[in-house]
This record gives C-alpha cells, structure tokens and sequence, in this order.
C-alpha cells in the first residue's frame, strides 16, 4: 500500500487532478509515502490539459473509497475522544480491497488526525490484503508533519544507525552478558536492577 | 501378614511418621492384619512387630509386597507418592487378589482412574473405603520379564552424523533382542541402513509432525519394551542394568539427562529429562485443539501458547512425585501397551508442548511419569533456549523453587557450538532475511565474518534488523517474525516472545524494531554463553569429544560437583562412582560417529 498526504487546496480547486496522481501512484504498487502539494497537482492538471485526457469510468471506480473525516468522529466536535474508532475499522472493511482511500482531514487538527492514524493502524493490521493507496488529505500547512507520521503507521520504517550507534548497542548488549555470564540469571537481574536505582537516584535516565 | 509402616525421606519435607505428625492407626485396621497385609504412613500407638520401609522418595519402588490382600491406610491423604505407590501395589499383585484404600479424604481414588478400569473391579465403595479386585492383568503387565527392547527414533532428512552416534551405541547395548526404527528416512550419510527398520515415512513436514511420528513408532514396534527417543539421546551403557534394577512395570519413566557444554565435561548442565508444570493444572485461558472439538479445550491448544507458555516449567526432582510431572519428550521408556492406552496428540507438532500435554492426559489416566535413577543419558546436543544464561530453575528435594548452574560456568573453557547450525549457514540465513526484508536502498554489504564471534554476529544483526521495512499488518509481521527466528536468532522464541513483538510492533511500529536485538532476550543468553565464539559449529563432528586424559579429569569434578554441590539438582543413588562411571559411559566420543563394521 502507498501512502499520500494531499494538499487541501490542491484537492479543493483540482480533484481530477489529483484522482489521476493516485490511480497512477496506485499502478505503481509501491510502498512509499508521499507528498502530493499543490505545486504537484498543477502539474498535473497542466499535463492532463496538454493531453486533453479524462478519467475513464472504470478508473473512477477506483476512487470511491473517500471518506470524509467527519466520519471518523463521534459526533463531528472538534474535541478531545471523539475518535470513533468502530467507525475507522468498519472503512478498513467495507472499502473494497482494490479501491483507493482516500480520508478527507480538511479543517481537523494535527492532533487528532495523528491519533486517528493511530486507531488507523489497528483497524488495517488484520486485513490481508491491504488497498492500493492509503492518502489523507490535510491543510497545506500541515502536509511535512503529517508525511513521515503516516508513513511510519503502516509501515515499520528502516533506520539508518551510524557506526557508532551500532557499536554502542553491541557494547550495551555485551556488558548485560558479561553480569549474566558471571552471576547467572538471577545475580544478572539483581544487579541490573541495583545499577537501575542508582541510576535514577543520581538523575540518570536510561 | 504383617503392617508396613511407611517413612518419607526426611529431606523431602513431605512430614513424618511420627506421634507427632500423624494420628495412630486404627486399631480396626491392625485386626485387619492377620488376613491382610496393612500399608500405611502411619504410626502405632501400642508395640507391635511391624515392618519399617524408611526413606520413601518417589526413585524407590514398592516392589516387596507379599503376595496377599493389601490395605492401604489414608495413604492418599498422608504422602504425595501415593499414585507411584498404588501404582507398583497394584502391578505387583497377583491376579484375583484385593486392595483396600480406607481413611483417605480424597475426592476420588486414583485408582478409579481409566487406566485401571479393565483390571481392577470395584467390590465395595462407601464412606469407609474403596475394596478393588484385581480380576486380570494390567496393560504394563504384558510380556513382563522379556528382555527384549524396540528403541524408536523419530528422524527428519538432514546431515545424520549424530543419529550414527546414537545407532551405534543402541546396537552396542547388551541385550538379547532389540529391534530399532526410525521413523522418516535419515541423510544419505546415514551407516546402518541395514540394521534399522524405516517407518512413518509418509508423514510430512515441516511443520513436525512429532507426535505422529512417535505414535507410529509404537505402533510399529515389535517388542512391548518400548525406548523412544530423540536423535540426540545418548544411551548409557548399563541400559540393560538399569531398567532391571529399576524393576517391571514401569509407567511413563526416563532417565535423568545432562549436556555438557565444553569439549571436557567441565560444565554438566541438567538437559530436558522430566519437568514439572504446577500452574497448567489452574490455567483458565483454555483453547480448542486443531480438531476442533470442543468437548476438549485444553490449555496447550495452539491458540493459547502464549498464555501457557508464561505459566511457568521448571525441571523436576527425581525424588519428589507432584502430578504435574510429565517427560519432556527425549526418551520415553514406556510399555508399548501403556503408550497406545495414551498416544500423544497428533494435533499438536514439535515445541508446542506436546510433552506436556502427554504427561497430564496420562496422568489424569492413572498413568505416572517417573524417573529411573540407575542411569543418565548424555544429550548431544542443547538448544539454548533451555539453559537460561547456563542456569535452570528446578525443583530442589524440599519442593522449593532453585536455580542450578554448573560451578564452572563461567570460565573460559573451551566449548561445543552454542547453536547445530554451520558457519555457512548461518551466513546463508542472513543473507537471506537480508534480501526478504532490507530495502535495497539502505541495504548494506554482508560481514562475511558476522559467525565468526559474537560481537561481530550482534553487529550484523543490527544491522539487518534496523534497516528492515515491514508492513504493520498481521500476516507480514508473523512471517517477519518466523524468519527472525529461523534466520537470525537461529533459536525458538518463547510463544510469549513472539506475541510481545507482534504487540510491540502494533503498538509502537519503528520503536519495535529495538525489542529485536538490543532488548532480546535469546541473543543475550547467546552472548553470555558465547562471549566470544564456538556460536556455530565448522562441522557436527565440533559436539563429539575426543578421548583424552583432561576428559577425564573434567567428568571426576564434575562428578564430584554434583555429589556434594550444585543442591542437588539430579539424584545419584549409588554415589560419586556412580555418578562418575554414568558420565563416563555416557560421554559421545568423536569415534562413535565412525562406522562400526
């Protein structure tokens, strides 16, 4: 499943537009997460008049998979939980698998779309087949937040550790087995637990 | 007829047979005694020849009896080995004789379980006891005194250096007829193609199917004594001597087990021979069994290892007997009746405690599992799963819950592979995960030398393991996590492990990446048991021990370790010489691994 944060403007003033991006972000199969601003979407809507092409029916179909994000709420208050989160697992289902989702967060702070992204995750995890695209549309002043957050909730990211990041877990790993060679499992444990005490009575956080 | 008084062995703290500890017998119980012979814990109140049986521990069998009727007295209520006791009582008895259990507050007699139905006819049952006759011989009863032995050996496809090890010390042993299948085809380097019987060989893996394999072999045995064990068991040599001395009918039984980790027998670890279970017995979280029959919902069901996987295993005392105990599957020595009564459940494959399963259904059968103390059998090879950083918890003599790590764990003295996995293998399964899950963008070149020592494997595996990109989807991260295991921890995951990371995954998406590596358990026991290297094995020749004179001299300190230190994790009833010459004669030396012509 890729992954998009769209520009609300660009959503607003072009919608053919930027159904052409996804169905073709969509054909790509790819995993990624991206940006489609508004900059974008007028590059495509420049292109698609150059070409003079217009969406097929079959390719509208698609795109029946918008929701707008009212949906996700309880009863549409901008406040604290009103999450719905039946209402997120029950889009994760009745949105056919080769259909685009697509969530409509204009005018909804970050805040609580991050944390609808996040019951977002558990209504997604047991499906087996995932859709094609997964794109949230937001307020432009938000899309660079909104990006890596959405790409890291579908996915588990990779993490690039400098040499010596690698080397210090392997040190960290290899003096916890150092104690548990010498004192054994519970000796281990209780010697942790003693340098732990010291630690957070001097101020040191793990 | 005569009065049997019974006496624990005090260092088991089961209580005495004193005034003190316990009430007198009856004295309408010791008139019983001119027709019948009284068994009980006991004491008397007035003077009277009686017969003392001391130091009662569950390695001693009630094998002595005079051939009359028996009365037990409130056995049941006063000792914990009552059902190993019941259990020798009652094979032990001729044909058309009767035993009597009075003064228990018990629920329901042993006795009355299913394994006895056949055999033993309830002639009287109230509130003043239970009478039983014996009107025909109990399954362990058949073909008793034949010293004819079937060893069956569940085998999978691969590399059968080891198996050799084990074949040929079974066709070393003295005994007039032995017969040996394997169930599933052995490696082509397989040596005595001619001197085994291959069954079972339509049953597939993977998954392993462990419990039908073993179902199979007896099945297909032709001798009621019954060995069935692990390609990795090493037999001792007094194999005939032992099971003489231990006696006929014998239940589920085993031998106590040991690994030494080092090339010298320097560091003898307590290895897979007989647990305890004691929280199974109260789990509510029960599940359904792949037949999906719901009339038997078990707690070892597929769908809640997890859960049971957290109860709690430790390894059992040979002299101490609680219902829980059951073998942990590497040697079954079982009449072949005995193991048709109660098969295992083919509805469960390797390391999903099928073990467990077996020995509490056999217990609630009426069947026991026990320990034979004659001998030890050595492993060839360990998992280090079950050595938590070289420790295991036991149960000590007086029931209490104790940690045993050899004394010289922690040296630095030369050691056999931590893991029956090749160099070349392991860089294989690196690879491998490496090119299924690392993003080509962020992939890395491989260490060739990542096997080589620890440090080097953990840094790789860091490596791999932060650069991975995973759907946060069920299907993806079970696969994710089944080839972490196989490919790059190279060990089993507790079925608790696996669940935490799929959670912690949910949960937390890239965070969890760090539960991987740096906060796994298994790669930490790895590294405090291999610091340095001797991770994986050049050759599995590396896990044979040459004869030498510091092999010697290894097996006499840690004979004399486990004599007098180390708490007394296993029982030697025949004291340091014993405990030396079974170690001795249990050591594989490399030269088993030849052909014998």
């Amino acid at each position: 499943m890729n992954l998009a944060v769209i520009s609300g403007n660009g959503w607003l003033h072009h919608q053919n537009a930027v159904h052409a991006l996804l169905l073709r972000l969509a054909a790509t199969k790819s995993t990624d997460a991206i940006v489609l601003d508004f900059d974008v979407i007028s590059r495509e809507v420049i292109q698609i008049n150059a070409a003079g092409n217009q969406l097929d029916e079959m390719s509208t179909s698609a795109l029946t998979g918008y929701v707008p994000f009212a949906k996700w709420m309880k009863d549409s208050r901008l406040a604290e939980d009103v999450i719905d989160t039946n209402a997120i697992l029950s889009t994760a289902t009745m949105i056919p698998a080769e259909n685009i989702v697509i969530i409509d967060a204009r005018n909804y702070g970050l805040e609580l779309i991050l944390s609808a992204l996040e019951k977002a995750r558990l209504a997604w995890y047991p499906l087996d087949t995932w859709h094609p695209t997964f794109a949230v549309i937001a307020d432009d002043v938000y899309l660079l937040r909104l990006l890596p957050v959405l790409a890291s909730t579908f996915y588990s990211q990779p993490q690039v550790l400098s040499e010596r990041e690698t080397r210090l877990i392997v040190k960290a790993l290899m003096r916890r087995a150092f104690i548990y060679r010498w004192f054994g499992p519970r000796g281990g444990r209780t010697i942790e637990a003693i340098e732990k005490t010291m630690l957070s009575f001097i101020g040191v956080k793990e | 007829m005569a009065i049997i008084q019974l006496k624990h062995y005090k260092k088991l703290s089961y209580g005495g047979s004193s005034k003190n500890s316990l009430m007198p017998l009856p004295k309408e119980i010791i008139t019983m005694a001119e027709t019948a012979t009284i068994i009980t814990f006991r004491p008397l109140e007035s003077r009277q020849k009686i017969t003392v049986l001391k130091d009662m521990h569950a390695c001693k069998r009630l094998d002595m009896l005079p051939d009359t009727d028996l009365v037990f007295y409130s056995v049941e209520s006063d000792s914990p080995l009552a059902p190993l006791l019941f259990w020798d009582a009652v094979h032990f008895m001729s044909v058309g004789r009767r035993i009597m259990l009075t003064g228990d507050y018990v629920k329901e007699s042993y006795l009355l379980r299913s394994y006895f139905q056949r055999s033993l006819i309830v002639e009287k049952q109230d509130a003043d006891g239970l009478v039983l006759r014996k009107v025909a011989p109990l399954p362990a009863e058949k073909d008793a005194g034949k010293n004819a032995w079937t060893f069956g050996i569940p085998v999978g496809p691969e590399d059968a250096t080891l198996l050799n090890v084990v074949v040929r010390r079974i066709l070393e042993l003295d005994l007039p007829h032995k017969e040996i299948l394997l169930c599933g085809r052995p490696g082509e380097n397989f040596h005595y193609w001619d001197q085994v019987r291959i069954v079972g060989e339509d049953i597939t893996a993977p998954p392993v199917q462990i419990c039908a394999k073993k179902n199979r072999l007896a099945q297909e045995a032709t001798h009621e004594n019954l060995c069935i064990l692990h390609d990795r068991v090493f037999l001792p040599k007094q194999f005939d001597k032992a099971v003489k001395k231990f006696g006929e009918f014998y239940p589920m039984t085993t031998f106590q087990s040991l690994y030494f980790d080092d090339r010298f027998n320097f560091v003898p670890r307590r290895y897979s021979d007989f647990n305890i279970a004691p929280k199974i017995a109260a789990m509510s979280a029960l599940g359904i069994m792949r037949n999906n029959d719901v009339a038997a919902t078990s707690p070892v069901s597929p769908s809640v290892l997890p859960l049971t996987d957290g109860e709690g295993f430790y390894y059992g005392n040979p002299l101490r007997y609680v219902p829980s105990s059951y073998l942990t599957g590497s040697l079954y020595l079982v009449k072949r009746s005995v193991w048709l009564i109660c098969p295992q459940d083919e509805n469960l494959f390797w390391t999903e405690f099928e073990d467990l399963d077996h020995g509490k259904r056999a217990e609630a059968m009426g069947i026991p599992s026990r320990i034979n103390p004659h001998a030890i059998t050595q492993s060839l090879i360990a998992r280090p799963l079950l050595s938590v950083h070289g420790a295991v918890f036991y149960e000590s003599r007086n029931g209490t819950l104790e940690q045993y790590r050899p004394a010289l764990e922690a040296f630095p003295i030369p050691r056999k592979p931590l893991m029956k996995i090749l160099h070349r293998q392991m860089q294989d399964n690196l690879a491998r995960f490496s090119s299924k899950y690392v993003l080509n963008a962020v992939m890395m070149p491989l260490p060739s030398s990542a096997g080589l020592n620890t440090t080097l494997r953990l840094k790789a595996l860091v490596q791999a393991t932060h650069c991975i990109k995973v759907p946060i989807q069920r299907k993806a991260l079970m696969a994710l996590i089944i080839d972490y295991e196989k490919l790059l921890v190279l060990d089993q995951l507790p079925y608790s492990r696996r669940e935490y990371l799929m959670m912690h995954f949910l949960e937390h998406g890239n965070k969890a990446i760090r539960g991987l590596v740096s906060e796994s358990d298994q790669l930490l026991n790895h590294a405090s048991q291999r610091p340095r290297k001797e991770i994986f094995a050049g050759t599995l020749l590396d896990y044979l021990p040459s004869v030498s004179p510091i092999i010697y001299i290894g097996t006499f300190i840690s004979a004399t370790l486990l004599i007098l230190g180390n708490r007394k994790a296993l029982y030697f009833p025949s004291g340091f010489l014993g405990c030396y010459r079974s170690i001795i004669d249990t050591t594989p030396f490399s030269y088993y691994a030849k052909e014998k012509k």
